[in-house]
């Protein structure tokens, strides 16, 4: 063991632990890797969470739980369900928590599919579209017609797929983030299956139906 | 865990005759965590909008679509082809065209909210309940949509279409 290790006190970690809600050795690990700084330990944590999330992203997750949010306000309603794979973490204050949080933002935040992967490829080429008009109009070239049109996409994601959306509440990480988060510190799978957004007087409503389980299975 | 939000007015979106500015109430119902429902209900008065009554009946319907998951709100929301489908499953197993009829009728009564029994109350439908309350309070309450997601079962989005906007 490296003399670094000397210098964690057990306050460090305790402090680490309430404010990231990792596993104590995940604190400890953290906090040796970055010599006692908590800042940098929750960042360390945050990394850690999202190779978590991808290793278990293959995993079925068929429990869940559904969740509603009605606006303040009054004109806006959400409701969402998030999957896990047991009931355990189903019923977990963290899960409820997350799911709470995930149907405020989409209130907020208006997203019009779970995943880039549920954009439908009219949605997509529609947009695309629009964007390279744009591009064409100002007399580029091509080549660089086609780049402003790749990095107008990417932000098209952003503003529409709820996975890739800032997170309202804390516009620093992704939804996806926010959900490896958990994902780390549940251990388990966490996947948006759907969700509903009424807005009242409007006619159109949202619904967002995601099913990556299907698509893991055809693979 | 039922939260209602405030009456909103509705936009006025032309086709209307008389124009009738409807006012919306956002519900939602969630079942042991594991049956989500939100509904839009509609009704004329700022009164009745603001009233606890059609807060009561909001959350009664919502407790009812998610105890009993219809399908469609009204008969008239129920595409031509799934009747079709529907008919031609009956038709294999009865015998006369009256049996078919009466299957029919038991199957759109089964699937579309207001034909459905009021789990409150048995004796009537979800319609009735709608016309009772209407006629008691001088309004005209109507359900605009509702969504309905159930732990690993389908989910169902239903939109009045014969409702006037």
């Amino acid at each position: 063991m490296s003399t670094s290790t000397t210098n964690i006190s057990a306050a460090q970690v305790k402090e680490l632990r309430e404010r990231s809600g990792a596993p104590m050795m995940d604190c400890k690990n953290a906090l040796t890797e970055t010599k006692g700084d908590i800042e940098q330990a929750l960042v360390w944590l945050r990394k850690k969470g999202l190779s978590t999330a991808a290793k278990k992203a293959a995993r079925v997750t068929s429990e869940g739980s559904v969740a509603s949010y009605i606006h303040a306000g009054g004109k806006i309603g959400v409701l969402v369900e998030v999957n896990c794979e047991s009931d355990f973490v189903a019923r977990t204050e963290d899960f409820k928590d997350l799911i709470k949080d995930i149907a405020m933002h989409i209130a907020a935040a208006d997203p019009k599919f779970v995943r880039k992967e549920d954009v439908t490829p009219e949605a997509y080429e529609k947009e695309k579209d629009i964007y390279r008009a744009q591009a064409a109009a100002t007399g580029k070239p091509p080549a660089v017609v086609e780049k402003i049109v790749e990095g107008k996409m990417t932000k098209f994601y952003e503003e529409v797929c709820l996975l890739d959306q800032p997170f309202v509440k804390e516009p620093g990480i992704s939804v996806h983030q926010l959900i490896a988060s958990k994902v780390g510190k549940l251990g388990e799978n966490i996947s948006v299956r759907r969700f509903a957004r009424f807005k009242v007087g409007e006619v159109g409503e949202t619904i967002a139906i995601s099913n990556p389980q299907q698509e893991a299975k055809a693979e | 865990m039922v939260r209602i939000a405030a009456g909103i007015d509705e936009p006025d979106d032309g086709r209307n005759k008389p124009p009738v500015r409807r006012k919306g109430w956002l519900a939602a119902y969630i079942l042991a965590g594991r049956v989500g429902v939100m509904l839009e209900v509609h009704c004329i008065s700022q009164a009745v909008a603001l009233s606890d009554e059609l807060k009561e009946l909001t959350k009664d319907l919502a407790m009812h679509i998610a105890a009993t998951a219809p399908k469609f709100i009204s008969r008239e929301d129920v595409p031509r082809e799934v009747c079709l489908r529907q008919e031609e499953i009956f038709r294999r197993e009865a015998a006369s065209s009256e049996d078919v009829a009466k299957k029919m009728e038991g199957f759109l009564q089964e699937i579309c909210l207001l034909e459905q029994a009021f789990v409150k109350e048995s004796a009537i439908t979800v319609g009735q309940l709608l016309a009772t309350r209407s006629d008691e309070w001088g309004d005209d309450i109507t359900i605009r949509r509702f969504v309905r997601f159930a732990v690993g079962e389908a989910e169902t989005v239903a939109v009045n279409k014969s409702q006037p906007k």
